[in-house]
């Protein structure tokens, strides 16, 4: 199926539509993954919708003896583990034979439950609805969901070591030294009761819409920040006239330019104005409704000449972006000598991307284990792992600069290091990239040799 | 596949009235806080799947909303995805209802509720 | 099972066939649309009433004035290479434009303008310009057929009302220059809380939005800063096969309701645009005529006669609808939707006829979608985004390699 799709893309040439088209047939694959697992899953689950339902509900408290019970009874195990003086073998040995006793106790009654079990068998056809509680082919999906959202995310990971070991190394040893500091600071024992804790009471806050309730709480606060489509297309607006003006991106602007765009309240009525006016002047009618936005608001801030380019609309984003590239400094690896510091100077910010990479990923998967999550507080707690793995990932590559330029070198005898040695600072800034941002970049096409470019796809 | 085939005919003509009945009553003793519907997909839908039982027990006091919104979830449809529920295959069923209503006025002589699932024709 | 229909379907858009034969159908009936029936019931077209007898002039007048979108062919490529005509496919897309535009209609220059060939200008021309088939226009062809991706829709797929009514809702999020909110209301429901969160959404851009409506309408409108315009569409499926004889009269009554915007739905396979009705039969505006596609020419002005139905609107049973239709309403102000929900909830209380939808106030907390309200645009459509902002597509066309 994917095949035919693919087929379907090759009509429409152009890597930008190659690559629309690309995202397309990812999605469609993983889809499809999604749902052969689920199948599986439904087919091996499907007789036991009964006794999930049943564990469901016992989760989220519906039958609160029973919750009671289970609560207790973990309590209990799990403090007896933790504070038994008893060996390791004598545990497991009890263990086995406990089960081994059950076994032969259910084997035994096998005749008598059979009975029962007939009757049972005439209602599997029976679908159970409950009103909150999840149905199997759901519990189904989330679980093949995850599954498949896990088995790509690692299989990423690989990729990306084979790919870029000097980065992978940093990034698994600042994850590690985090672990390392809080492993160090707080007792495993207390963590594991916090990771029992929060397994048991995960399912209650879903349950009780915790995430949406609080949401709403804040819904009024978070409404003055403008995350809206609108404030989304203002941004847009502003990013653009900021890379017209070919001004170097600095970190003090760029927080400007985004809160401006959050807050354009403050000169409503002077647009409004001017938008009145701008109306009844100009019959043409094309621009005054397609551009008015940019028009007036360019004529507000920037002289009439830039603002004349963002309407001829030739400008994008990456285009500008590519153009503003030769600005940014960089450190020409051939003057210096040094290939892997070069290399580990640009990857800083991917880096300090692909954690985010990840950690969006995965609060896909919770997002969708838990639909009633709103998207409203996303982009901050977002932004928040960002700035925690950049700041991790500098602090990290300052005290590893050295050791790691050796390391990489260690890496470096792939075919594929090899290639990027070969290659000019710039290209290896972009083919290193390339996988998260696809620059369309005239320069990147003509000097990517035909090998590399068929490497990558 | 072998559900697809299983399915082919409706609820109705696989099985005999009597059983039917008999099915009703024995169900209903069994669980008498719950409603038998049957919710099979129209025989010409060709966008939305089919769902995994036909069977449905369904409380009593749950509104068609919560309903409809139970089955969407079961075929994992998007919120924006056309779905529509008909009773008896002629009406929708207003959406403040409960079950026990709706089985009181549309029951159908063998004891269960019969709905079918359809989303919208396409045009061209 | 499923996508795979939907993919062979994909491979083969528009049999060439098909289309041939609806070329001749269209030829063929527009020799003989009889005219309108001198008959003394009344006839509503979206929501006024005329007398057939003494008032055919204006009646005649008014159809004429809505925007009649049909096949076109030589257009720019969609998507740069795509088809360059609609012929065969495209008959539900243009549907979803003649609804919007009516909307749209509605929204700047109000329900009783009336169309003059000579002078076309200003707001008008702005809607027109709207919908002209180009890949920049907001409500184009091209757009639709593009957002329709993200629906599950190929380009050349067919589209249901539904489809064209959640396509049109996330292009209207581009277009600043009307503002206004659009609902649809899944599961034949209409949920008042909802509605009343949407409108009152953008209220830090109200001012804004405020002026733009003085500047446009030159009513000072006070509601209108707090109240975006609505346009509430309502996907539904009155029957399996046939519609179901019940719903007949609640159907009817849509055209009457002074802030209907008709119907989107269709003979089964072949989509109209229903605006009214006389007696038994439904009047219709029918996209299945192959024009050409219209230049925009620099100079203000559009050759727009193609896009009035100058003949006598087509008619039909109105047992002969395919259940799957979609209901437009087009709500100014707060009083407008208020007095909208009255007039529906009246109608469901005076019996007789099943209702198609219904009116709630709110839905309990677990029951309500944030998906239906969601407003933030996921990465598909942040993607789309992207396109709709860098409209020179073909730049990175050239860099193909």
């Amino acid at each position: 199926m994917a095949q035919r799709v693919g087929e379907e893309e090759q009509g429409a040439s152009g890597l930008r539509r190659r690559r629309s088209g690309a995202r397309c047939v990812e999605a469609r694959e993983r889809d499809e993954q999604v749902r052969e697992v689920q199948e599986m899953l439904q087919r091996g689950l499907s007789s036991y919708e009964p006794v999930l339902s049943y564990v469901q509900a016992v989760l989220v408290w519906e039958r609160p003896r029973h919750s009671a019970l289970l609560h207790l009874a973990l309590n209990a195990a799990f403090w007896f583990f933790a504070l038994t003086s008893l060996r390791i073998i004598f545990l497991v040995a009890f263990g086995l034979m406990i089960i081994i006793c059950a076994d032969q106790w259910k084997n035994k009654l096998w005749p008598e439950l059979g009975a029962a079990r007939a009757s049972e068998l005439e209602n599997e056809s029976w679908g159970y609805v409950h009103p909150r509680l999840l149905s199997v082919p759901e519990l189904c999906y989330h679980a093949a969901d995850t599954w498949v959202s896990v088995y790509n995310f690692l299989r990423n990971l690989l990729l990306f070591k084979t790919e870029n070991p000097g980065k992978f190394c940093l990034l698994a040893c600042s994850f590690l030294t985090f672990l390392a500091v809080l492993g160090g600071y707080i007792p495993g024992v207390v963590l594991s009761y916090l990771l029992l804790l929060f397994l048991l009471l995960w399912p209650l806050a879903i349950y009780h819409q915790l995430g949406r309730r609080i949401y709403q709480k804040l819904e009024p606060a978070l409404q003055r920040l403008d995350f809206s489509v609108r404030g989304y297309m203002m941004s847009k607006y502003k990013e653009r006239q900021k890379h017209n003006r070919a001004l170097p991106p600095t970190d003090a602007s760029d927080s400007e330019e985004e809160l401006a765009a959050f807050c354009p309240s403050l000169d409503d009525s002077a647009v409004a104005k001017e938008l009145t006016i701008s109306d009844s002047e100009h019959s043409d009618a094309e621009v005054s409704f397609t551009e008015n936005g940019t028009f007036n608001l360019s004529r507000g801030q920037t002289p009439l000449t830039e603002g004349s380019e963002d309407l001829d609309r030739h400008s994008d984003p990456e285009e500008s972006f590519a153009r503003d590239l030769p600005d940014f400094p960089s450190i020409n690896p051939d003057a210096t000598g040094i290939e892997d510091d070069d290399e580990t100077s640009i990857g800083i910010p991917s880096t300090a991307l692909h954690p985010q990479f990840s950690s969006r990923q995965l609060y896909e998967e919770q997002e969708s284990l838990d639909a009633e999550l709103s998207l409203g507080g996303f982009p901050s707690t977002q932004n928040i792992t960002e700035n925690i793995a950049g700041f991790v990932t500098r602090g990290m590559i300052q005290l590893a600069l050295a050791g790691a330029s050796q390391q990489t070198h260690a890496y470096a005898e792939s075919p594929r290091a090899k290639q990027y040695q070969r290659n000019s600072s710039s290209e290896l800034d972009t083919d290193a990239e390339a996988d998260d941002f696809e620059l369309l970049d005239q320069s990147e096409l003509s000097q990517m040799d035909p090998s590399s470019s068929h490497s990558h796809q | 596949m072998q559900s697809n085939q299983k399915n082919s005919q409706p609820f109705k003509q696989r099985k005999s009235l009597a059983s039917r009945k008999e099915e009703v009553i024995g169900i209903k003793a069994k669980f008498p806080t719950k409603i038998p519907v049957i919710v099979e997909r129209y025989r010409r839908e060709k966008y939305l799947p089919l769902l995994d039982k036909t069977k449905f027990l369904v409380p009593k006091d749950l509104s068609m909303m919560q309903f409809i919104n139970i089955i969407r979830n079961r075929m994992n449809l998007s919120a924006t995805q056309a779905f529509y529920l008909l009773v008896n295959n002629k009406s929708l069923a207003s959406m403040s209802l409960t079950m026990a209503e709706l089985y009181r006025d549309h029951k159908d002589e063998d004891g269960f509720l019969y709905m079918t699932y359809a989303s919208q024709e396409m045009f061209g | 099972m499923t996508s795979l229909i939907r993919t062979t379907r994909c491979r083969h858009p528009p049999s060439r066939k098909q289309a041939t034969s609806t070329l001749t159908y269209d030829t063929l009936r527009f020799a003989d649309t009889p005219d309108f029936p001198e008959t003394a019931e009344p006839v509503w077209v979206l929501g006024r009433k005329y007398s057939a007898l003494t008032e055919k002039e204006q009646l005649l007048n008014d159809i004429t004035s809505r925007l009649w979108f049909t096949y076109r062919r030589n257009f720019p490529a969609i998507g740069g290479t795509g088809p360059t005509s609609d012929t065969g496919w495209g008959c539900m897309l243009r549907c979803g434009q003649m609804i919007f535009a009516q909307a749209l209609l509605c929204r700047h220059i109000g329900r009783d303008w009336r169309w003059d060939k000579q002078k076309s200008q200003g707001e008008y021309l702005n809607i027109l310009t709207a919908f002209l088939d180009k890949k920049d226009s907001y409500y184009s062809i091209h757009q639709i057929a593009q957002m329709g991706v993200g629906e599950g829709k190929c380009i050349g797929q067919w589209y249901g009302p539904n489809t064209v009514a959640q396509v049109l809702r996330k292009l209207a999020v581009f277009d600043q220059w009307s503002s206004i909110a659009v609902h649809i209301a899944m599961d034949n429901t209409v949920v008042m809380d909802e509605i009343r969160r949407l409108c009152r959404a953008g209220t830090n851009e109200s001012s804004e939005a405020g002026a733009l409506c003085n500047g446009y309408t030159g009513v000072s409108d006070p509601s209108c800063s707090l109240w975006k315009p609505l346009v509430l569409l309502i996907p539904l499926r009155l029957g399996l096969s046939d519609i179901n004889e019940a719903y007949i009269e609640t159907l009817k009554h849509c055209f009457m309701v002074p802030q209907s915007l008709g119907v989107i739905g269709g003979r089964p396979n072949s989509a109209h645009y229903f605006i009214g009705y006389v007696g038994d039969e439904l009047i219709y505006l029918d996209p299945h005529t192959t024009q050409l596609a219209v230049e925009p020419s620099d100079c203000c002005f559009v050759e727009d006669e193609s896009f009035h139905c100058q003949h006598p609107p087509c008619r039909m049973h109105v047992s002969e609808i395919d259940p799957s239709i979609a209901v437009g309403f087009f709500c100014r102000s707060q009083e407008d939707f208020e007095d909208w929900c009255q007039q529906i909830k009246k109608l469901s209380l005076s019996g007789g006829a099943l209702p198609m939808f219904e009116v709630v106030d709110q839905l309990p907390l677990h029951l309500s979608n944030p998906d239906v309200l969601n407003l933030t645009p996921d990465s598909s459509d942040a993607d789309r985004l992207d396109r709709f902002f860098d409209s020179e597509d073909e730049e990175f066309e050239i860099l193909s390699l």
